[in-house]
């Protein structure tokens, strides 16, 4: 599994950690069943603290991503496998904001507007 | 049939069976009409008696079983050319046979005479042993060598990476399920055959019990691994968190996936030595990171998604 952050980009840390846990699973790389580092081995590797990683992992278990069990870690959750389903779909949305001259932030409200949390 | 294969068919399987008929027309042609004896003592007197016939269809027919054996294997196994394992087998079909043969033929020829005191099997067990390895090693040696160059891997193309940006790739590899099921049934066996050994003995080979708690302690520490590559370099730690072999980014010459041939490369499973000096650590055959040391030497784990931890390594190396 693959994690890259960059602290310049000024995303938050957690986000960027739970964006590259997602594009994995949408890469196939991840799949239902598959362990995650220990929060801790993680944040260790990345040099950032443990509560960062844990936040991201929350988040990602909040999205249905993930489930967090005591004793197993993080695991990826069977219903994951729908992500990969949605980032055809997804890739067409930004391609056509794009055409569009639609900036991130405006398409991110948009869906939020829809899809509210 | 491929190249390789024809002499491990020789060697394995018409040397073997020749050597066997061998020794059984010899032991027929001689055969006394007497008994002769077929048991020895611990300490070499014979104390078991029989008709000379149960030596041809005991240890002659006996012998004919290890080429068989081999055949049996060579025309199971489909693959293409050899494996060490195969040439293996095939000096251990031709030692076995020999060993067999040229007992049973000694036994017969020794005891011509009825009247005469039945021989010691020293010598017996001295002919046979030694003609037994010396065939033996002739087969391990003529047998074909498995393609000896250890194919080296081509570095990855480096992932590209922001200056302030951070990146780490971590896997998991372990052993595959059936090897799993292969080394807990040798466990369960040990096991057994300890309580076994210290109930017989009244508790006497107690110490014997050490053995499957030894084999289950080693298995626990190699049978799952955590590869990380970090601004450090590689990193593999075991299942407790101990052994743990580490790569400084420094050390990285060149990082890049090979396809790796556990058996043949690296002998077996585990923590290994392999040719080339290479250290691996191979749970499995197939995808693997291959670490390339400025010094020469070279560090090899079996791992899946290999290909995206070398980019990273190659990545972290260069910059």
């Amino acid at each position: 599994m693959l994690i890259r952050i960059d602290p310049a980009s000024g995303d938050a840390i957690f986000d960027q950690i739970a964006g590259a846990v997602r594009s994995e699973i949408a890469r196939g790389s991840l799949v239902a069943g598959d362990r995650l580092p220990a929060a801790r081995e993680l944040a260790t590797a990345l040099d950032i603290n443990v509560h960062t990683v844990l936040r991201a992992y929350q988040s990602l278990r909040d999205d249905g991503l993930l489930d967090l069990r005591r004793g197993r870690g993080a695991v990826v959750a069977d219903r994951a496998g729908a992500a990969p389903e949605l980032i055809g779909a997804v890739r067409e949305l930004v391609d056509e904001a794009r055409r569009l001259g639609i900036g991130s932030a405006t398409l991110i409200t948009l869906i939020r507007e829809e899809y509210p949390a | 049939m491929t190249r390789p294969r024809i002499p491990l068919v020789v060697l394995g399987v018409i040397l073997p069976a020749l050597v066997a008929l061998t020794g059984l027309v010899v032991t027929l042609l001689a055969l006394p009409s007497h008994d002769i004896a077929v048991h020895w003592g611990v300490d070499g007197a014979a104390d078991g008696f029989a008709p000379a016939w149960t030596v041809p269809a005991g240890s002659g027919a006996a012998a004919l079983l290890a080429p068989l054996a081999f055949g049996v294997l060579l025309a199971a196994t489909r693959r293409d050319g050899t494996s060490t394992i195969l040439r293996f087998l095939a000096a251990v079909s031709l030692w076995f046979t020999t060993w067999l043969a040229v007992l049973g033929a000694w036994s017969v020829l020794s005891q011509q005479n009825p009247d005469a005191e039945p021989p010691s099997i020293g010598i017996g067990l001295l002919v046979s042993f030694g003609a037994a390895t010396v065939l033996g090693l002739f087969a391990w040696w003529t047998a074909p060598p498995v393609d000896l160059v250890a194919p080296r891997g081509t570095a990855a193309a480096p992932l590209t990476l922001g200056g302030s940006e951070r990146a780490v790739w971590i896997g998991f590899t372990r052993l595959p399920t059936p090897g799993l099921v292969a080394v807990g049934t040798g466990i369960a066996v040990a096991l057994a055959g300890s309580i076994i050994a210290v109930v017989a003995t009244s508790g006497a080979l107690a110490p014997m019990l050490g053995v499957p708690v030894v084999l289950v302690l080693v298995l626990a520490l190699t049978a799952r691994w955590t590869v990380r590559v970090d601004d450090t370099g590689l990193t593999v730690r075991g299942l407790l968190g101990w052994p743990v072999f580490h790569v400084p980014v420094a050390e990285v010459a060149q990082a890049g996936t090979i396809d790796v041939r556990a058996l043949d490369e690296f002998g077996g499973w585990g923590i290994r030595l392999g040719r080339g000096r290479r250290f691996g650590v191979i749970t499995r055959s197939g995808e693997a990171l291959e670490v390339q040391r400025r010094d020469g030497r070279g560090f090899v784990v079996t791992v899946d998604d290999a290909a995206t931890a070398a980019s990273l390594l190659e990545a972290l190396a260069t910059r």
